[in-house]
């Protein structure tokens, strides 16, 4: 575990005296990483009796979080990213956290400024948008990911982006699912 | 017309299209890597589904998704919504686990945006 991400977990367990994890993950994640994971993932929420609307959204916002740091991470880098799945006491919280590059960090760090001004409501507005208005890059990406962990999370994303040296950031995410069933 | 298969892997999901019912089906998760690449044969087939000019039925029963995916998916559904004057009879069956809210608003956006008719109808696991 990288020292950005130790501040990510540290955050979280001061905030909670109960911490249990679901799933932990760091190191290199690609494409069947991602689904993987998430059978296992799936597998551990349901026996731990979490309704079928949490382990869906427990799905669909892993696949994005995993796949924007398989597809945004700095290359080079000798910090890990990491995702993670715990159960506190406020219920169940996603964690992830990637190395990117200064360029990377200028762009994250305005969109995250403009979506943290936005209602519930305003978000989904905007969600819709872009996915009626976006096109696809060759890449695959739609350019959505960030939004729709902000369009599915109950509540808004807490962020942090850490500067590494000039040309490298850390950005570490935790997102609140559900409370525990 | 013989029916277009495409078999189910650990990223993408089957697809069925049925000629002879000029229905589609989608199931199974869906995170290509590169989905432009994954759906450009369902829009090449589609082509064919709608010269058929018979109202189309959709059944669709995803697992989980990517937001590439999703775009593609809404692509599809906005294919057929275009000339929907031509099938106005066009449904699609949005199948979800039985009390799934998630994926069941995932369905209602798309229907939102292609205004296409949606039947959501939960599927008991057990």
């Amino acid at each position: 575990m990288n020292i950005y991400s130790k501040k990510a977990l540290n955050s979280l367990i001061e905030s909670n005296e109960d911490y249990n994890d679901v799933f932990v993950l760091s190191g290199h994640i690609n494409q069947s990483i991602v689904g993987s994971s998430i059978k296992i993932i799936e597998n551990k929420l349901v026996e731990l009796k979490f309704s079928k609307t949490v382990v869906s959204k427990a799905k669909l916002l892993g696949v994005e979080l995993m796949e924007n740091i398989f597809k945004h991470q700095s290359l080079g880098t000798e910090i890990s990213p990491y995702f993670h799945i715990a159960i506190t006491k406020k219920g169940l919280v996603m964690l992830s956290g990637n190395s990117i590059s200064y360029k990377d960090y200028l762009v994250l760090h305005k969109k995250l400024n403009e979506l943290d001004l936005l209602s519930k409501e305003e978000i989904k507005k905007r969600y819709i948008g872009e996915l009626t208005d976006g096109s696809i890059s060759e890449k695959g990406n739609a350019g959505l990911g960030l939004l729709t962990i902000f369009n599915r999370s109950n509540d808004k994303p807490k962020h942090l982006l850490n500067k590494v040296s000039e040309d490298e950031y850390y950005f570490n995410m935790e997102i609140y699912l559900s409370s525990f069933n | 017309m013989e029916n277009f298969i495409i078999k189910k892997t650990d990223k993408t999901p089957e697809v069925i299209f049925d000629f002879s019912k000029n229905s589609i089906s989608i199931s199974g998760i869906c995170i290509p890597e590169n989905p432009y690449d994954f759906f450009d044969p369902i829009f090449k087939e589609l082509n064919n589904l709608k010269r058929s000019k018979s109202d189309i039925l959709f059944e669709i029963y995803l697992e989980y998704f990517n937001t590439g995916a999703s775009k593609c998916l809404l692509n599809v559904f906005l294919e057929v919504a275009k000339v929907e004057n031509e099938f106005p009879a066009t449904t699609v069956n949005w199948i979800i686990d039985e009390g799934d809210t998630e994926l069941k608003e995932a369905g209602e956006v798309f229907e939102e945006i292609s205004k296409l008719k949606f039947n959501y109808k939960e599927i008991s696991s057990n």
